[in-house]
């Protein structure tokens, strides 16, 4: 039975089989589809996670909502605030995703210091291998980020992650400043202008 | 016509919601060619894949997929189509999603699925997944079809049709009580030499339940999951007739973590996976259906590595047949000055010799501890780092590595005996005006029982980066090594290899490679992947909106 639905469903909008030329593939009505969404809708082309809702636990076993993240970053209706908030994917496999938290920890204390509104929220990614493990590291760190884990990547997998590092720097609203593929050390500078830029207003 | 009526339908029915509509596209394209070496023997390698995945995202709605051009492939056969889509609908705490996808139960004793392109591995279902979260309960509902593309054979394929749930409630903050359940039917192809050319049919019924506890800065978890695998096979009679027969195993989980707000934190874990203790001449075969099916990868529960030696020919775990434990503390001894210290060992439940004629099964003096005698084959790592930060940036990573690995073949009475002491040093250095540099020296003494000529050999790689961000980075890494090039696969004592790597946006990075590369043997959360050295060019261009 499920089988039935599931296959009404999917195989109608999107076959999935292989095709024996690029031609051939190209008039797959999918494909069609998809130009003319891209047609139609092509002015919304940012990313935009105003509406996008997750929760994840974090790493003390809490559950965290994002958006609940959000509204304290943004204020409420009668004060309203700038702000800023990066949510950056990493892994304790993955190097430069250490580096980059690391690299950003003075930058992020100092511009809390200063009084600026900026979030970190820094999502791990290990697989259940690693998880146990994350805590400890991330304590012993002394990040001063919101840690939350995401061992399945269905966070990332739905912010259109593909590699990490990856990083998204957001406006209060939810709405994307900018985003960031990989890590150069000095990277972290440009982080800072970015967010600099955007708090007082220049961007 | 139903196909393009339906589309006509969604069309119109779309309409008003497309000034709403967001898009996200992601492509990474990579492109080889060179000549790589197997057993000894040259062949030219030559690959190109492009994996393009675009996501349009409809108010309640999302609809994601993966376009894949892999031809000629670098592992497993030529595709060139939609390798994966979904439909995805999602509000108030409840996700439904028809298409592909990838699920966690608990720690995966039951089920974890996932896919890593680095080593071509992929067990995705196909099928249906409804997920409900709430502060209190989470419930994920899967069912689907699952085609398991052998790592070692690329044309061996298993197909399972696979249904199960998982549940976790939190009576309280401080607890979680959960539990799954997988009932999985699969198809094993025929082996070359069964008669009648009909594969085993396998029908695997995995319960599992698992508690968290969260009090005093103390994290435990504990999981236990029990398989039924009935295997209908045909039989050693001349009429093919069909045999039934049933094998149980079970697995066992545990961790315990605790983090000090004083800058130091451990986590002690350990396994006792026994989903298939079989005799050797059963073990032989290890696409057997009783075995730990693809769809189970519980934690490894031994470290994986950052640094490229230590990071090649790791421990390779059997999780139908392995119990170890791991422990790692990090302990920041200043703000600037991070110590890290890990110990792990493993073995087999049970040995065997022959005696007589007779298969004798030798026991582990402590049941519930890995035994370090060479008939369990015995595995241990002590690895210790230390990092400091000498300035805000500027780092320097020391750490020492003991490893001793050493398969034991019962029948012959040989064991193959790996072990090595590796030195890896790395500093990265600001040099100023965005300008960095980064050298890694690891020095590592190997010994391989196997090898014929040089059993003790030593191992050098350095690595020197210089970058500027955010534009660029030129990389060049040189391997050499003391090895008798008639005991080395390629032949080779010297590799080298140099990449540049440019970033025209935040989100687009062109990179370009060219020298040759050792291979060897390499893993990610259990699964190995024998990589072949390599001479010849590498491409790579990764992009984003």
């Amino acid at each position: 039975m499920f089988s039935r639905c599931y296959h009404t469903i999917t195989c109608a909008a999107f076959p999935s089989y292989k095709v024996q030329s690029r031609v051939e593939f190209m008039r797959k009505p999918v494909v069609l589809y998809l130009l003319v969404l891209l047609l139609l809708g092509g002015t919304s082309m940012a990313q935009d996670l105003t509406s996008v809702q997750f929760k994840l636990k974090d790493i003390n076993g809490k559950k965290r909502s994002f958006q609940t993240i959000m509204k304290k970053v943004r204020g409420t209706e009668k004060t309203p605030r700038k702000g800023v908030v990066v949510l950056s994917f990493w892994a304790l496999w993955c190097q430069p995703c250490k580096k980059e938290m690391k690299a950003f920890k003075p930058i992020f204390q100092q511009l809390r210091k200063e009084g600026l509104n900026v979030e970190y929220i820094a999502i791990n990614l290990d697989n259940i291998r690693s998880t146990a493990k994350v805590k400890s590291y991330v304590t012993a760190q002394k990040f001063p980020y919101i840690q939350l884990l995401d061992p399945n990547q269905r966070v990332f997998e739905k912010l259109n992650g593909q590699s990490i590092p990856y990083t998204l720097v957001l406006k209060e609203s939810g709405a994307l400043i900018n985003k960031h593929i990989g890590f150069i050390p000095g990277d972290e500078k440009h982080l800072e202008e970015e967010i600099r830029n955007y708090l007082s207003g220049d961007s | 016509m139903r196909r393009g009526l339906l589309l006509l339908v969604v069309l119109g029915w779309t309409a008003p919601t497309y000034a709403q509509i967001n898009y996200s596209f992601n492509n990474y394209l990579r492109y080889g060619k060179g000549t790589k070496n197997r057993g000894g023997v040259a062949y030219n390698a030559e690959y190109l894949e492009n994996m393009a995945n675009a996501r349009l995202f409809m108010d309640k709605f999302t609809m994601g997929v993966r376009f894949l051009y892999d031809a000629p492939h670098e592992y497993g056969p030529h595709f060139l189509g939609i390798q994966k889509r979904y439909v995805e609908f999602e509000d108030a705490g409840l996700q439904l999603r028809a298409g592909t996808y990838w699920t966690l139960f608990g720690k995966g004793l039951a089920m974890n699925l996932f896919e890593n392109r680095g080593i071509y591995f992929d067990t995705g279902l196909d099928g249906l997944r409804a997920t409900y979260r709430s502060d209190m309960l989470d419930v994920i509902l899967a069912a689907g079809n699952l085609a398991y593309r052998d790592m070692i054979d690329t044309s061996r394929i298993e197909n399972y049709i696979v249904r199960g749930g998982t549940f976790a409630v939190r009576p309280l903050e401080e607890i979680e009580i959960g539990g799954s359940f997988v009932d999985a039917d699969g198809a094993f192809p025929p082996a070359s030499f069964s008669s009648g050319g009909v594969g085993p049919k396998v029908k695997a019924e995995i319960p599992e339940i698992n508690l968290a506890l969260h009090a005093f800065g103390f994290d435990l978890f504990a999981s236990y999951a029990r398989k039924k695998a009935t295997i209908q096979e045909t039989g050693s009679g001349p009429d093919y007739d069909m045999v039934t027969r049933t094998s149980y195993g079970e697995g066992i989980y545990g961790s315990l973590a605790f983090a000090s707000e004083d800058g130091w934190g451990f986590t002690f874990e350990y396994k006792d996976y026994r989903f298939d203790v079989v005799d050797p001449f059963t073990r032989v075969n290890i696409n057997r259906p009783t075995r730990a099916l693809p769809f189970q990868n519980p934690p490894i529960v031994f470290k994986e590595h950052a640094f490229t030696l230590l990071s090649r020919d790791p421990h390779q775990i059997d999780f139908s047949d392995e119990i170890g434990m791991q422990i790692e503390v990090f302990y920041a001894l200043t703000s600037q000055i991070v110590l890290n210290f890990n110990a792990s060992a493993a073995s087999r439940h049970k040995s065997y010799e022959m005696v007589n004629g007779n298969l004798r099964t030798i026991e582990r003096d402590n049941k519930l501890l890995p035994s370090l005698s060479k008939e369990f084959s015995p595995f241990y790592e002590v690895y210790g780092e230390l990092e400091w930060y000498f300035t805000d940036v500027s780092f320097l990573r020391a750490a020492f590595n003991r490893r001793f690995d050493a398969p034991y073949e019962e029948l012959g009475g040989m064991t193959h005996e790996k072990s090595s002491t590796t030195l890896p040093v790395k500093i990265e250095y600001e040099l100023g005006d965005g300008y960095f540099l980064e050298g890694e020296v690891e020095t590592q003494f190997f010994h391989d029982s196997f090898l014929v000529h040089t059993p003790d050999y030593t191992n050098l790689f350095l690595m020197v980066v210089l970058s500027r961000s955010p534009d660029w980075s030129v990389a060049l890494r040189t391997e050499f090594s003391s090895i008798d090039e008639r005991d080395e696969p390629s032949g080779r004592s010297f590799w080298a290899f140099g990449e540049v790597t440019y970033r025209l946006t935040s989100t687009h990075t062109i990179s370009i490679g060219c020298g040759t590369e050792r291979g060897g043997v390499i893993c990610s959360s259990g699964i190995c992947r024998q990589v072949d050295p390599f001479s010849g060019v590498r491409f790579s261009v990764l992009t984003q909106w």
